[in-house]
């Protein structure tokens, strides 16, 4: 269960944040880290002592690159204490530049004002429900402020319906300060392909999800193919970090340490990995859309998943399937697809005109052609042998 | 799969964001009303069977997200539908002026005979309503479609209005089936373009 101490930074939290300004957070002295590791230390494990040692010592060393190793191992960054300093220096915030609230009136005429509040309005699910209704209304209203500030400040980003459950993790971990910082950075690399004008090259890069299971497993993907499953099961995992999806705060939160030192399209590489788990579940059931499409979408709302394994082989089919490489694939697929409809299209059109069977058919709009195309080759005929 | 219908319907509702689509279909599966739904995001069905002129009619229902550039890949969302709920919120003229994109929409992707209705969703909140049910009725005939009011949330209208659907949807495929004897695509099984190399679980493995 959500430990509302831990994960929702109180108002007196927010605030410290915010007096002491957002540099406050990036130095962890030698005094907080050993009182930190004392809280903590008589609820781990062993193992989760050592792997927790590590990552104070990458914090306090401003060891970036150890940082991003150790989160993709061991439990991550463990607790929300140590993601409140660990988050904004492996998103590499740039605090340096200041950027001030924008007013409540160029708040609401924003173009995505509407829908923005219509969302967060329906995020309640996400919030603990043991805080208070007064606290949750407080945080929803910071929810609006953090994404409209990102979109005000980002003129050229697109809100889409998702990108509330992203920022309302942040926001739980972060505080509404220092979560514009780091929404704002990962909105610009991240989640930037999904903010563009249309979502079309989002579809693109799902359809990668399809091109790395069919490489792995053939009997799988052509499985999936046949029952014209797509891949949209996936969009809700893929465009919110899992977060509209997975039921427990915790498993959110530790996916978020993976996909943020993370290549931007790991999410989908992860995608495969559930998808592989699920392999033998998949090719038992029938081969139809609705049947596969229901299979899929239920896995991460209700079973519990091992998020550790499945981070695992999301790394190891990254390793096998480079980004670049399945970039390349997709798009030549994508060609030969469209190449494929244009010329069955043509097809369609050109047999038509010479199917003399529309000659004797009920008047069509291929009759005319038809026997426009028959004169035009009696005509010839005529001449070449009749004609002196 | 259990072949324990008669008819198989592949239904969509589309509309505006926040109109009601996932209290509708919540109310019509689960006779239910939740005050903290979420928004949808990519597509999901529910299923409901319903009996009509002792045949039993399988209603395979799919919500989608309503934020325009939301929906991607909208002709996998339209293909083998059969009937289209057109949503809109009587308390947001917005999302009834939108109707006409919506219909523009579905002539773009659905099948040509696609069955469609017009719901005008909430009904029951009078105090902030926007829209009447004249003008709602009256678009409504412009188009020659169907149209009633609903209220998800205190349940008015939702089962009868899909109950007019499949109606609708039946008296069609069954004047199809009667001219046309063998063919049984896209209204009895809307996935039967498949079938001849995939035939359920064994063509497949």
């Amino acid at each position: 269960m959500v430990d509302t101490s831990a994960d929702n930074p109180s108002h007196e939290n927010e605030d410290k944040l915010m007096a002491n300004g957002v540099h406050s957070s990036d130095e962890l002295s030698e005094e907080e880290s050993e009182e930190l590791f004392t809280q903590m230390e008589s609820q781990l494990t062993d193992k989760e002592v050592l792997h927790m040692t590590d990552v104070l010592q990458c914090l306090q060393l401003s060891d970036t690159r150890g940082l991003r190793r150790l989160a993709t191992t061991g439990d991550g960054f463990i607790d929300d204490n140590l993601r409140r300093q660990i988050w904004p220096k492996v998103a590499k915030v740039s605090v340096v530049e200041t950027s001030p609230r924008p007013s409540p009136q160029t708040i609401e005429s924003h173009a995505f004002y509407n829908q923005v509040v219509m969302d967060v309005n329906r995020s309640l699910s996400r919030f603990p429900p043991s805080i208070e209704a007064t606290h949750r209304i407080s945080m929803q209203d910071s929810l609006i402020r953090l994404i409209m500030r990102v979109l005000i400040k980002n003129p050229e980003l697109h809100y889409f319906q998702g990108y509330h459950d992203i920022c309302v993790t942040f926001l739980m971990v972060l505080g509404e300060e220092m979560a514009f910082y780091v929404v704002n950075q990962l909105s610009k690399t991240h989640f930037r392909v999904f903010m563009e004008k249309t979502m079309d090259k989002t579809a693109d890069l799902m359809d990668i999800i399809a091109i790395v299971v069919r490489e792995e497993s053939p009997s799988l993907g052509q499985h999936m193919d046949r029952s014209q499953v797509g891949t949209i099961f996936a969009l809700s995992w893929v465009i919110t970090w899992f977060s509209h999806v997975l039921p427990t705060y915790e498993d959110v939160t530790r996916l978020f340490d993976f996909f943020l030192v993370s290549h931007s399209l790991m999410p989908l590489y992860f995608t495969v990995a559930l998808v592989l788990r699920k392999e033998h579940h998949i090719l038992d059931a029938d081969c139809d859309m609705p049947s596969i499409h229901q299979l899929l979408t239920l896995v991460p709302e209700t079973e519990e998943l091992p998020i550790e394994s499945l981070i695992g082989t999301a790394l190891e089919l990254m390793d096998r399937h480079p980004p670049q490489d399945m970039i390349r694939a997709q798009q030549k697929e994508k060609k030969e697809r469209l190449m494929l409809a244009k010329r069955a299209k043509n097809r369609a059109l050109f047999g038509s005109v010479f199917d003399f069977r529309y000659l004797f058919h009920t008047f069509t709009r291929f009759q005319f052609m038809s026997i426009t195309v028959l004169v035009v080759f009696c005509a010839t005929f005529y001449q070449i042998y009749w004609n002196v | 799969m259990d072949k324990t219908y008669d008819y198989l319907f592949k239904l969509l509702l589309i509309g505006d964001s926040g109109v009601g689509k996932t209290c509708i279909l919540f109310r019509l599966t689960e006779d239910a009303f939740s005050t903290t739904s979420i928004s949808t995001i990519g597509i999901d069905f529910k299923v409901r069977t319903i009996e009509l002129d002792g045949k039993k009619i399988k209603l395979q229902i799919w919500d989608t997200a309503g934020q325009e550039r939301c929906r991607v890949i909208p002709t996998a969302y339209y293909r083998g539908a059969t009937g289209v709920m057109l949503v809109y919120d009587v308390t947001n003229d917005k999302s009834f002026a939108n109707i006409n994109n919506w219909i523009r929409d579905i002539e773009e992707h659905a099948s040509s005979d696609v069955e469609t209705m017009i719901l005008g969703n909430k009904s029951d909140v009078n105090d902030r309503r926007q829209v009447s049910r004249e003008t709602g009725q009256q678009l409504a005939t412009e188009y020659g479609i169907k149209f009633m009011e609903t209220s998800a949330k205190a349940s008015v209208n939702v089962e009868e209005a899909f109950f007019a659907l499949a109606k609708d949807i039946k008296t069609k495929t069954d004047k199809q089936l009667a001219s046309h004897p063998h063919s049984t695509r896209n209204t009895l099984f809307p996935y039967t373009p498949n079938a001849h190399h995939c035939c359920g679980k064994q063509g497949c493995k």
